[in-house]
């Protein structure tokens, strides 16, 4: 099938400035840094379901 | 209490000056019960708007007392009337002959409804914080009624007391929350029986009926079924924090006593930046004692000579009325000498699609704050702003969620146009959590404070949060579903509002 004609896009392009290239913000950590992101992501998780799986059956009335 | 043979009368309505103490003092009376502490809350929160009269609407059909009549009052030996009455506070002195055709300005305060029963008077309620605490309460909800054939609107926290058979506070809180959540848009309607027809029962401990309270499982399937599902915060278990660079230590526990650790519902302070998350989302935060439960429905900042701000809450709590102050939340004693402390476990019934919590989004915002600034800076001098505020100690991280398209409609608050351009026509998730950067100086002295914010995904893991912009003075950038991101985006830079609920 024929690609279909699109029309221009409302975004204006943007000026690149010399050195600045970004994909993804994770790419201004180091690579200690997001390792160190990514363990304490897991241990924030982890911590929060084992504390709702060991909540106190409290009864509120 | 008036005698159900006469609760009915006068038809259609009774209209009272409320001239003096005397005037208020006999209001109160006229449904006096066990715990009198709500009604009388609420009459002081209507007094303190300026009310000077209160239409009494007699034989009110409420929906939530009708369900409670169903499922219990219908069924007890002694007969109970199946109405309620509605009491409307205005601040116009107004007589008889306009009730069907009000003033302009009549000055409507609220409304609230007093059940036929003296074990808990006080039903479906919605009043008008009291002056001066308008953006201090930050989950009101706008509320239209028909006051004899005329719309009217409140806008506030609902409030209700249980009415300790069918209902108890767990119920009560409930009820509080989804109501507010039911105004927002966010859910549909459920009336207060169902709250307590519909808690299961295999989650829970004895009979039902009449109610001894709901167990925190209960409370969460609850909210699950009412499509509210809640997250839910052990106090003696929160989550170790991420922390940007910059951020101030936590708490460290206090020595033990008495041998054993001291319970953190008398030390963390976490709980303070959990709660203030949801609220500055508009999102209520019930909180668990050992055996009660209230509402927390706003906060404001107090300034200290020394020593960072304080944060006073205000609360509904159905046993003592609405719009209560939470003086300290590791020593919370009531007026009349109930303990709430040590708080147990905090409650937080939300819509269905925001499924990331805010404190990953907080953790990594400020990371990306920070580094991003940090990258630019050599070619973005204006990004250095941010950096020299974090060198002095003088970033906060302010974070909530929004819909999406309520966050893109709200941004003509100071920001730059290049950058409401670029956020207006990004593609985003149902909700977003914000992370804003704040100047803590400006904040202090009620400037506009906001210099950046990181933007992500709500439905987005919470051990890989999506970020779907970021903007530092000078500088954003803005991810797209398709193709490269937005970036560089060159902003003018300026300090501009929060768009969160109430100040930062």
């Amino acid at each position: 099938m024929a690609k279909a004609k699109r029309g221009k896009e409302p975004l204006p392009s943007l000026t690149p400035i010399k050195g600045l290239r970004a994909k993804h913000p994770d790419d201004f950590l180091s690579a200690k840094q997001l390792a160190d992101l990514k363990d304490q992501l897991g241990k924030m998780a982890r911590s929060r379901r084992r504390a709702e799986a060991e909540s106190t059956n409290l009864r509120l009335s | 209490m008036i005698e159900p043979a006469s609760w009915n009368e006068p038809d259609p309505a009774e209209v009272l000056i409320l001239g003096g103490d005397a005037e208020w003092a006999e209001l109160l009376d006229r449904y006096t019960g066990f715990n009198g502490r709500p009604l009388a809350r609420c009459l002081e929160i209507a007094r303190a708007g300026g009310a000077s009269t209160v239409v009494i609407e007699t034989r009110y059909i409420d929906v939530d007392y009708r369900s409670e009549y169903s499922a219990f009052y219908s069924r007890t030996f002694r007969s109970h009337p199946d109405s309620a009455h509605r009491l409307h506070f205005f601040r116009a002195p107004l007589d008889t002959s306009q009730l069907w055709a009000l003033p302009d300005d009549h000055g409507h305060l609220g409304y609230v409804v007093v059940r036929p029963s003296e074990l808990g008077q006080v039903g479906r309620s919605m009043l008008a914080p009291p002056p001066g605490w308008e953006t201090a309460v930050r989950t009101s909800v706008d509320d239209t009624i028909t006051f004899f054939g005329q719309k009217l609107r409140v806008r506030g926290m609902p409030f209700m007391q249980q009415d300790t058979q069918l209902g108890r506070c767990a119920h009560a809180a409930a009820w509080m929350c989804h109501f507010a959540a039911y105004r927002r848009g966010d859910v549909a309607r459920r009336p207060m029986g169902s709250f307590s027809l519909l808690a299961d029962p295999a989650l829970g401990y004895g009979r039902a009926l009449p109610s001894e309270g709901l167990t925190v499982q209960q409370l969460l399937e609850l909210f699950r079924v009412f499509d509210l599902p809640a997250a839910f915060y052990n106090i003696e278990q929160l989550p170790p924090p991420i922390r940007a660079p910059f951020a101030a230590p936590d708490a460290e526990p206090p020595p033990d006593v008495d041998g054993g650790p001291v319970h953190p519902g008398r030390w963390d302070t976490r709980t303070f930046r959990i709660c203030c998350r949801y609220l500055n989302s508009g999102i209520p935060v019930l909180v668990a004692t050992f055996d009660h439960t209230f509402v927390l429905c706003g906060y404001e900042r107090v300034r200290r000579d020394e020593g960072p701000d304080w944060i006073r809450f205000i609360r509904h709590d159905d046993q003592r009325g609405p719009y209560l102050t939470v003086n300290d939340v590791f020593n919370d004693v009531a007026d009349d000498g109930y303990e709430y402390s040590p708080w147990e476990a905090l409650i937080v019934p939300m819509p269905d699609k925001l499924w990331m919590p805010p404190e990953p989004a907080e953790g990594v915002g400020g990371l990306y704050l920070q580094e991003f600034a940090d990258g630019v800076v050599g070619a973005i001098p204006e990004a250095r702003e941010l950096l020299d505020l974090i060198d002095g100690r003088n970033l906060a991280l302010h974070t909530y969620a929004r819909p999406a398209n309520e966050f893109k409609q709200a941004l003509s608050r100071g920001m730059d146009p290049t950058l409401i351009r670029e956020y207006r026509l990004a593609r985003f998730s149902r909700f977003v959590w914000i992370v804003e950067a704040v100047g803590r100086q400006r904040r202090r002295n009620g400037l506009p404070a906001v210099i950046g914010e990181a933007i992500f995904d709500a439905t987005s893991s919470e051990t890989d949060p999506n970020c779907l912009a970021l903007h530092v003075p000078g500088i954003a950038w803005v991810a797209r579903t398709v193709g490269d991101p937005r970036f560089p985006i060159r902003v003018v830079p300026n300090a501009y509002d929060t768009g969160g609920v109430g100040p930062p």
